[in-house]
């Protein structure tokens, strides 16, 4: 019996003591997670970079749920991201309704309509559920420019500064990242949650195998439509929390594929598709080092960070399918058995 | 009006110019075990499809348990107590046995630790209950098929269809899996098998019912239809005059 | 009427150039099953091609078709070997890889070019043919005309010859057409091939019509696989008709809606086709199901 067994033994999945390791797991590396705020607590620049970081991992964890767990590759996320800014900002900046309570109905209506706009793609296997969704992606890059009225057109929406708690608006960059990381952290939250649900089963046997899942009993469209409905929700709250951030919005950079809608899914590559804490690591591995190679090189040669970027991925894909945490499960095991086996 | 557990009605397939079941009824009684037999193409697991939900009759009708099944979906129908294995074990390769088996214990039991109790007791009945945190990838074909059947018995079905769960085992894993299925019987399971294997299909049918092409050719207890001559000409072919 | 016509003209145009930028894809996409998000980049690879042919030896785009095409084609079947081949049957790698290789050869060639923008002139340029009041402009002229070489040349290759009859075989069922002897992945080496010279020919032959950026291949990628989906996978005459269509649509779209919206109405469609009948117009049932189920 592996000491992998010996483990999952001793904390069978629905016991006590499992849920305590669990929240002890999730406290520890969230506060992990947390201490670089400590050290950095000073420089702007990093500072910056932490909370694109925390962000992005709280989005890419939302995707990983319907994309990662429940196996459906969506390229269409960004368009969750763009709503919530979007519904945000405007009813910021007509009503004067606090961001607090303005991600909500950017996020409800995300759940509700997320789910109906995919469900006809549900159908569609791998490949053409991709591309149906990156076609969203488009349409919505389209009418976002086209709705002036709505989103302001290409010129996009802009937040004038006015820093205050209830305006989610803040002067230093520090708070900015606390309540990055605290969008994480819910998003984490939600997703342990839900890996040990029933739901989060449903979607892994969705993933595994449609049939198999149907004749156990599980309405293989249903599950992906509640996956959807957190996902999308989760998505529309981080587009929220991004625009009280920039305060400046427009189409190009909300459905940007490269640095939105494809990034969730880059993040959960690297770090691990499937797993929890893979956008995680994946966040914590990518955004700083892309904004520094942006920094470095940027200036003098443009594009040449995004050619590094684009070669990371490729030898991530080719070498390193199951990311971060699957290189770190492989040498956990050697080690392991290592230590397991009789020295001479 | 029939009071069969399992009522099927001249249930029929047609495919684009073929028919792959045609008009085939047949009854199955609380806690029978009955065999299907036939040659290979004969339409075995089509019917099975049939009865499990995943392809649509052409006609006929489908009833267990007095309700109509036809136009359910496989989920509802699993709801309703209707499991099945596949021919091909379908295994969720990422999750461990103990997961796959939850996945079916999930149905009846939302609770995660409920399920996981449920689901352990089966792996435990397949004598799984050593393998259940390896990856079902991982598997012997042998521990699969019971995998699959725990994975059935998760759902805690009324009746369960096997379809060739011997498939490519040795005599020792047959005969093991032979006792399995004869407890489960024992304990009140009914079971509708397709089997290939003559031996295991002498071993617990009282009724076998033979197809080809996909029509029903016989009936009856296992030794008088594995000497009738229409089944044995179906299975080697007509003899040369 | 001659407003419809005239627009049905330019409609027919585009879709000559939609048609000829999709075929390669089409191929590639029908045969490996590979959603080859770097297509757009194979054809603006095929661009710069034909522009580096004309600044160091001074050879007009038509002619460089020549040198362009072997190019591509052996960039092809490279990238079929070191990156979709590893990838066998994971397509959510596959998609990962192309979409790196997309932003690979974007930023590199946005690196050497610094951001310039290029065009590319050729001797033709100012030739024109007169339909009545319709003007068509010679360079779109001969892609329409490409494009039905193309089309007919590609059928033929693949119905008469050994190579493109096992290409067929190999899309219907890899495992039967291994099981006949034929060397799948050499196979698709040659398909990948094929579809990135088809995409440098048409870089090349569209070369004179736009300024040439890098990031121009995002212009064409999602048209092309709106053509590839709305005309059937692994259909030649799917991918020509459906160019035809796409073009036609988009600029009826265009004229009698909102330019704005154009390519939003063409998304639709494309959804549309891809809810209701994701085989295309031409492709074959269940063709969309066969490379996503168990194919080894």
């Amino acid at each position: 019996m592996s000491s992998v067994e010996v483990a999952q033994r001793s904390a069978p999945a629905g016991s006590i003591a499992s849920f305590n390791r669990t929240v002890l797991l999730l406290v520890g590396g969230l506060a992990l997670a947390l201490a670089p705020l400590a050290v950095l607590s000073d420089d702007r620049f990093w500072l910056n970079i932490l909370v694109y970081t925390y962000l992005f991992a709280g989005l890419s964890v939302a995707w990983n749920i319907i994309a990662g767990f429940g196996g459906q590759f969506s390229l269409g996320h960004g368009v969750f991201f763009a709503v919530g800014a979007y519904m945000t900002a405007r009813l910021y900046l007509i009503w004067g309704i606090t961001p607090w309570l303005g991600l909500i109905p950017g996020a409800v209506l995300c759940a509700l309509a997320g789910p109906l706009i995919f469900w006809p793609t549900f159908r569609l296997k791998g490949a053409f559920f991709a591309i149906a969704t990156l076609a969203f992606n488009e349409v919505g890059f389209v009418l976002a420019n086209y709705l002036e009225t709505v989103t302001g057109g290409p010129r996009g929406l802009q937040i004038p500064f006015q820093a205050s708690l209830g305006n989610m608006i803040f002067a230093h960059p520090l708070s900015y990242a606390f309540l990055m990381f605290g969008f994480m952290a819910a998003c984490v939250s939600i997703a342990v949650v839900i890996t040990r649900s029933r739901l989060g089963y449903y979607l892994l046997a969705v993933r595994e195998d449609e049939d198999a899942a149907r004749a156990a009993g599980i309405d293989v469209a249903g599950v992906k439509l509640r996956g959807t409905a957190i996902s999308a929700a989760l998505s529309a709250i981080g587009g929220s929390l991004f625009v009280m951030y920039v305060r400046t919005i427009d189409p190009p950079t909300l459905f940007s594929l490269t640095d939105v809608g494809f990034k969730f899914a880059l993040l959960a590559l690297i770090g691990g598709i499937g797993t929890i804490i893979g956008p995680v690591l994946g966040a914590f591995l990518i955004i700083p080092a892309e904004s520094w190679l942006r920094a470095e090189l940027g200036g003098g040669l443009p594009g040449m960070h995004l050619a590094i970027l684009g070669g990371l991925m490729l030898l991530a894909v080719l070498f390193m399918r199951r990311g971060v945490t699957g290189v770190l499960e492989i040498v956990w095991h050697r080690w392991r058995s290592a230590k397991e086996r009789p020295h001479d | 009006m029939t009071s069969a557990f399992l009522s099927v009605q001249s249930v029929g397939k047609q495919f684009q110019g073929l028919r792959a079941v045609d008009g085939v009824s047949f009854d199955v009684s609380r806690s029978e075990i009955v065999s299907i037999i036939g040659p290979n193409g004969a339409g075995k697991t089509t019917l099975f499809n049939l009865l499990t939900g995943q392809l649509a009759p052409s006609s006929g009708e489908i009833r267990l348990n007095g309700q109509v099944l036809n136009e359910l979906r496989p989920d509802k129908r699993a709801k309703l107590g209707l499991g099945r294995t596949f021919q091909i074990a379908k295994p969720l390769i990422g999750l461990t046995a103990l997961e796959n088996a939850m996945v079916g214990a999930f149905l009846h039991h939302p609770k995660l630790r409920e399920a996981e109790e449920l689901a352990r007791a089966k792996l435990d009945e397949v004598g799984l209950r050593d393998r259940a945190h390896v990856r079902a990838g991982e598997l012997t074909l042998s521990e699969r098929r019971r995998l699959e059947v725990a994975r059935a018995l998760a759902l805690e079905p009324h009746i369960v269809l096997l379809d060739e769960v011997m498939a490519g085992l040795n005599p020792s894993e047959v005969a093991e899996l032979i006792g399995l299925v004869w407890r489960l019987n024992q304990s009140g399971l009914t079971l509708l098998i397709i089997e290939h294997n003559l031996k295991v299909v002498r071993a617990f049918s009282k009724r076998v019912i033979v197809l080809d092409h996909g029509a029903k050719i016989a009936e009856g207890d296992a030794e008088t239809i594995l000497s009738t001559p229409e089944v044995i000409e179906a299975y080697l072919g007509k003899r040369r005059r | 009427m001659s407003d419809v016509l005239h627009v049905l003209v330019v409609g027919i145009l585009l879709g000559g150039i939609y048609g000829l930028v999709s075929i390669g894809l089409n191929l590639i996409f029908g045969v490996i099953r590979v959603v080859n998000f770097a297509h757009g980049e194979l054809v603006m690879l095929g661009m710069y091609g034909a522009f580096l042919a004309y600044s160091l030896l001074g050879i007009d785009p038509y002619l460089s078709v020549v040198l362009v095409v072997p190019a591509l084609f052996l960039f092809g079947l490279i990238v079929q070997r070191l990156i979709i081949e590893p990838l066998q049957s994971e397509s959510m790698m596959q998609m990962f890889a192309t979409f790196a290789l997309l932003t690979i050869l974007q930023n590199v060639v946005l690196v050497i070019t610094r951001g310039e923008g290029h065009n590319v002139p050729t001797k033709v340029a100012s030739l024109g043919l007169e339909l009545g009041e319709i003007r068509i402009p010679a360079t779109r002229l001969i892609i329409l005309i490409a494009v039905t070489a193309v089309a007919v040349l590609l059928h033929l290759f693949l119905h008469r010859t050994l190579i493109g009859k096992s290409i067929r075989a190999v899309t219907q069922d890899r495992q039967a057409a291994r099981l006949v002897g034929i060397n799948v992945e050499r196979t698709f080496m040659v398909t990948f091939g094929i579809g990135a010279a088809l995409a440098g020919l048409a870089g090349a032959l569209i070369a004179p019509i736009y300024t040439l950026s890098p990031g121009i291949g995002g212009n064409f990628i999602l048209a092309a696989f709106a053509v590839v989906v709305l005309g059937g996978l692994g259909s030649v005459a799917g991918a020509y008709f459906g160019g035809m269509i796409v073009g036609i649509v988009e600029a009826f779209a265009g004229y009698y809606i909102d330019p704005e919206l154009k390519q939003a109405i063409w998304f639709l469609i494309f959804l549309a086709v891809l809810v209701v009948r994701p085989t295309g117009l031409f492709g074959q049932v269940g063709a969309e199901e066969v490379g996503f189920r168990e194919q080894s």
